[in-house]
């Protein structure tokens, strides 16, 4: 396994960890330190490993109980195809951390572009 | 190196506007979207629902307060047995495992209560809040709880219920929260005491503030006069089949000559006004807009007609329909103290239908009079502070009332005033007071608690008597054999004899002159006749005692029906009293086609160029057997003349627009649909019965056809040849499938939010209207549990109620009843006299409550 392999996949894990352990708002936040450390575009990664992450807790709720009937019965209640809820789930978590680690990665290239303007100067 | 800038700038402001996007649906509530990030996350969010939905097979827990071990075992329906080694024990294992199936229910029945529906659905809710706090339901039962003694066995049973679901609670993690909390974005809350006795006013609420007829009869006599609006809704039932026997075996006709249409009279419409203006658009009961068609049976057979030698009862009370259903079952032991199965509310502690070792109960709802008004005068109208009374001002009495919002926020304050009577109601101008029992009752808890523990009848009819509110009809059997039946609840005894108006608050002439004794309450025990029957009609024959009990009296057709099935069965089996709950027979039909039919064969007989369609429906209407099964495809028929008939009966009870618009299209259409009348008041069929008599009266003549006066056979006649156009109109011919009667007729059993996808829609089912399992309107009331009890020595009993016994909408125990509801069975209940007793195969969990171990 290559070695941005294994980060990525630490980073999914994080990402479960964190959103069951204290919450969704964590995504974001992670995902945000993801896009400060990284270098280049870090924000496909974040994106797939917050969307991984979260169908990978989505699984082990569906191996405990009824997650397909309860998809069903949710998109009638909310006028969605059970499968777009499905979808939705991962794809909230991949926007937010899509985003937040690219903003962070701007944010950080500015930051750095600025230092260096500054030391040039 | 710009360009690299710049577009680097773009980029970052697109991911910065898509973060905020993004954080702004996943934190806040999006118009009627919760906020997705809680929702949608896959650990706790609305999927955790999902791992709620099987009771796990073994569970231990420690439950605060518990005084000794308490073991709960779920059999395959469900039901939770407990046994415990103490009553207050009892009821908060009680309480524990129905917040564990129904926390949502129990929080929002509280909420409509108390009236604080506004701080979990926000602001949408607060006109209804208002509605409700003025009625005061919340404020009795604070007085209820205060009259209680905090050291009586039945307070305390209600205190250790409220540990026991606020250490479910407690202990609840947000994978654990019910799926209704997830969609509000809410938290449940914890459980007081007092929320019990709130259940109990809802029902209060539910069973009998709709029952007034004050409303209607003004409204009548606010149009046709007042002679004329006591015939239409008169205060007995003109068709006398009573809960107390009165000697015959078949139903009287009383049927009096119904006077002709009177002048309108103006002082009664004004009084309509305030009236209906006072009861708000609660009139429904429970924040419905519709007037429920609320209805029960009960029956009791004894030894002597049984099959078995054994006494029987049966009971189905038809409430609203929702899912999770109103009831929920239990089963709970304690060792030389109470062995007690049946249906409780979650919110009680309490079995309220049921049976234990030696007795079974059942109630229907007496629809007596139990609410006045009275107009008062104030000292001022805008900021009152006394009201008149025999010639002297006194003070009233006034409650501040807050609501709040979702988030805590204050929405309107409100002050509720009230006299010595009840709560003050004001409108502008117009303030009328009432005085309603369910406002003063406080007995419930003890009695039902009392009732469960019977040994034999008397016992169980001797805990009634402290039963206040709402009145019910009250039957019971034991295993010696013995069947009674009682009309209980506090019955007022009005001044002036009868409670049909709205009275001079200005004098205490105008108050209750106290109640009936327990004495004089319509009671029957071990009839002649060998069985009791009660299916909400008038509870006493007039001419046995026509003292003043109410107006409000359903038609007697249930009533006649089970009375004819029980005397013509003497033998009967716990199959037969089932078969009986679902029996398609109706005889509100049997009367009416007769008539129907008469007059079709007279106008086929007299004029030989009769339309066709008078030929063919009276054919249609001949081959009808008058039962009401799925596939029958008649009722149709029938029920449309009926509407026809109402239609064209009652046009003089039209509101006075409609009246003129209705002549003035008369002239357009020789037939108006009957589906959406608007009448003040439709008279019961039983008073249209009545008219059936008087074939040349002036009701019969419908107003819309200026040239001409019609008898009742035209009448008839043109209300069958109508409905037969309506029907062929509406689903096409006879025989190709569109008129049977399980397309027609259906339940709906809406999830308690009217989620849809989380309902149970379109069932159809045997019955309608005037039938033992009535269905009318819309279908969302019906029988809520049905229950048979064969009184052996071996006591044995049947049940079902409509969902099943958990809230969770993916829990197998949601809706597995469902079929075998609609189908008309019922379900042995296991009634295990320990825990060792229930079968390892109907073991389907195992909950053991231990109490908090010291630190």
């Amino acid at each position: 396994m290559t070695k941005g392999g294994a980060a990525w996949i630490a980073l999914a894990l994080l990402f479960a960890v964190a959103s069951a352990l204290l919450g969704w708002w964590t995504v974001p936040i992670v995902a945000a330190l993801w896009g400060w450390a990284s270098t280049g575009r870090p924000w496909l990664s974040a994106a797939l490993a917050a969307a991984a992450a979260w169908a990978a807790l989505l699984l082990v709720t569906a191996f405990q109980g009824p997650v397909g009937p309860l998809a069903a019965k949710l998109g009638g209640v909310m006028g969605l195809p059970a499968v777009v809820l499905l979808m939705l789930t991962v794809i909230l978590p991949a926007t937010l951390a899509g985003s937040a680690a690219e903003v962070a990665a701007i944010v950080r290239r500015n930051v750095f572009r600025g230092a260096r303007a500054g030391q040039g100067s | 190196m710009r360009a690299g800038a710049g577009s680097g700038i773009v980029r970052g402001l697109i991911s910065a506007i898509i973060l905020a996007a993004g954080l702004q649906l996943a934190a806040r509530r999006t118009g009627p979207l919760p906020p997705l990030g809680a929702l949608l996350d896959p650990w706790s969010g609305i999927w955790s629902v999902a791992l709620q939905a099987e009771l796990p097979s073994r569970q231990v827990r420690e439950l605060p307060g518990l005084a000794q071990p308490v073991e709960v075992l779920y059999d395959d329906r469900g039901v939770p047995h407990i046994f415990a080694a103490n009553s207050e024990d009892a009821a908060r294992a009680l309480g524990y495992v129905v917040a564990r199936d129904r926390l949502f229910q129990m929080e929002l029945r509280w909420r409509t209560a108390a009236g604080r529906l506004s701080e979990l659905f926000g602001e949408g809710a607060l006109e209804l809040d208002r509605q409700v706090r003025a009625l005061g339901l919340a404020w009795s039962a604070e007085q209820a709880m205060a009259t209680l003694d905090p050291e009586s066995p039945v307070v305390r049973e209600i205190e250790a219920y409220a540990e026991g679901v606020n250490a479910w609670i407690a202990g609840l993690s947000r994978r654990q929260t019910p799926l209704e909390y997830h969609l509000l974005g809410a938290q449940p809350t914890a459980w007081e005491p007092l929320y019990s006795l709130y259940l109990l006013k809802l029902m209060g609420w539910d069973l009998t503030y709709w029952v007034t007829t004050d409303l209607d009869r003004l409204k009548l006599a606010a149009l046709v006069g007042a002679e004329a609006s006591l015939a239409l809704a008169p205060v007995n039932s003109p068709i006398q089949q009573p809960i107390q026997p009165n000697g015959s075996p078949a139903a009287r006709f009383d049927l009096p000559p119904l006077p002709e249409p009177g002048q309108p009279d103006t002082a009664a419409r004004r009084l309509a006004e305030e009236l209906e203006v006072a009861m708000g658009s609660m009139f429904g009961g429970a924040g419905s807009q519709e007037r429920p068609r609320l209805g029960s049976n009960n029956w009791a057979v004894a030894p002597s007609r049984t099959e078995s030698g054994f006494a029987l009862l049966a009971g189905d009370p038809h409430l609203k329909l929702t899912l999770p259903a109103i009831w929920y079952e239990a089963h709970l032991v304690v060792p030389d103290e109470l062995d007690v199965y049946g249906a409780t509310i979650p919110s009680v502690p309490l079995i309220l239908i049921g049976f234990n070792r030696d007795v079974a109960w059942s109630f229907t709802n007496t629809g007596a009079d139990v609410i006045d008004y009275y107009e008062e005068e104030l000292d001022d109208p805008q900021r009152p502070s006394r009201y008149l009374l025999d010639g002297e001002w006194r003070p009233l009495d006034s409650r501040v009332e807050e609501y709040r919002g979702s988030r805590g926020r204050a929405l309107a304050t409100d002050t509720i005033y009230f006299t010595h009577r009840g709560p003050l109601i004001r409108r502008g101008d117009r303030r009328l007071s009432m005085r309603w029992t369910v406002l003063e009752g406080s007995g419930e808890p003890e009695a039902l608690r009392g009732a469960s523990r019977a040994r034999t009848v008397s016992e169980w009819l001797k805990a009634m008597e402290k039963y206040q509110a709402p009145a019910q009809n009250g039957i019971v059997a034991d295993r010696d054999g013995t069947i009674a039946i009682r009309s209980t609840g506090r019955f007022p005894i009005h001044p002036d004899g009868v409670g049909l108006a709205v009275r001079d608050g200005r004098a205490s002439a105008s108050d209750w002159m106290g109640f009936w004794p327990v004495e004089r309450y319509p009671f029957a025990i071990d009839p002649e006749q060998g069985y009791l029957a009660s299916a909400n009609q008038q509870p006493i024959d007039p001419k046995v005692d026509s003292t003043y009990l109410g107006a409000h009296w359903e038609s007697p057709w249930r009533a006649m029906r089970i009375n004819a099935l029980l005397a013509a069965d003497s033998a009967a089996t716990p199959e037969a009293m089932r078969r009986y709950q679902t029996d398609p027979g109706n005889a509100r039909a049997d009367l009416f086609v007769r008539y129907f039919l008469a007059a079709a064969k007279r106008e086929l007989a007299t004029s030989g160029s009769a339309a066709s369609d008078v030929r063919q429906a009276a054919r249609l209407l001949g081959d009808w057997d008058r039962r009401y099964t799925r596939d029958n495809e008649r009722a149709l028929l029938f029920e449309y003349a009926m509407e026809e008939l109402a239609e064209r009966v009652w046009d003089e009870l039209l509101e006075p627009t409609d009246v003129g618009a209705t002549r003035e299209a008369a002239a357009a259409e020789s037939t108006k649909s009957a589906s959406e009348p608007d009448r003040v008041f439709t008279p019961s069929s039983a008073v249209l019965a009545s008219l059936l008599h008087q074939p040349e009266s002036l009701w019969w003549d419908d107003r819309r056809t200026v040239e001409s006066r019609e008898d009742r056979d035209a009448v008839l006649v043109a209300s069958l040849a109508a409905a037969y156009r309506r029907a062929l109109e509406e689903h096409g011919e006879p025989g190709g499938g569109g008129w049977r009667w399980d397309v027609i007729r259906h339940a709906n059993i809406y999830h308690m939010l009217h989620l849809e996808a989380l309902s149970a829609l379109d069932l159809s089912i045997q019955g309608g209207p005037g039938n033992l399992n009535p269905s009318y309107g819309n279908g969302v009331h019906g029988a809520s549990w049905r229950m048979v009890v064969e009184l052996a020595p071996e006591l044995r009993a049947w049940g079902i109620y409509p969902g099943g016994q958990s809230g969770n909408p993916v829990s197998p125990h949601y809706s597995d009843r469902l079929d075998r509801w609609v189908a008309g069975e019922l379900d042995p209940l296991l009634f295990p006299r320990s825990a060792e007793d229930l079968a390892d195969a109907s073991r389907a969990a195992i909950l053991e409550l231990f109490p908090e171990r010291r630190p």
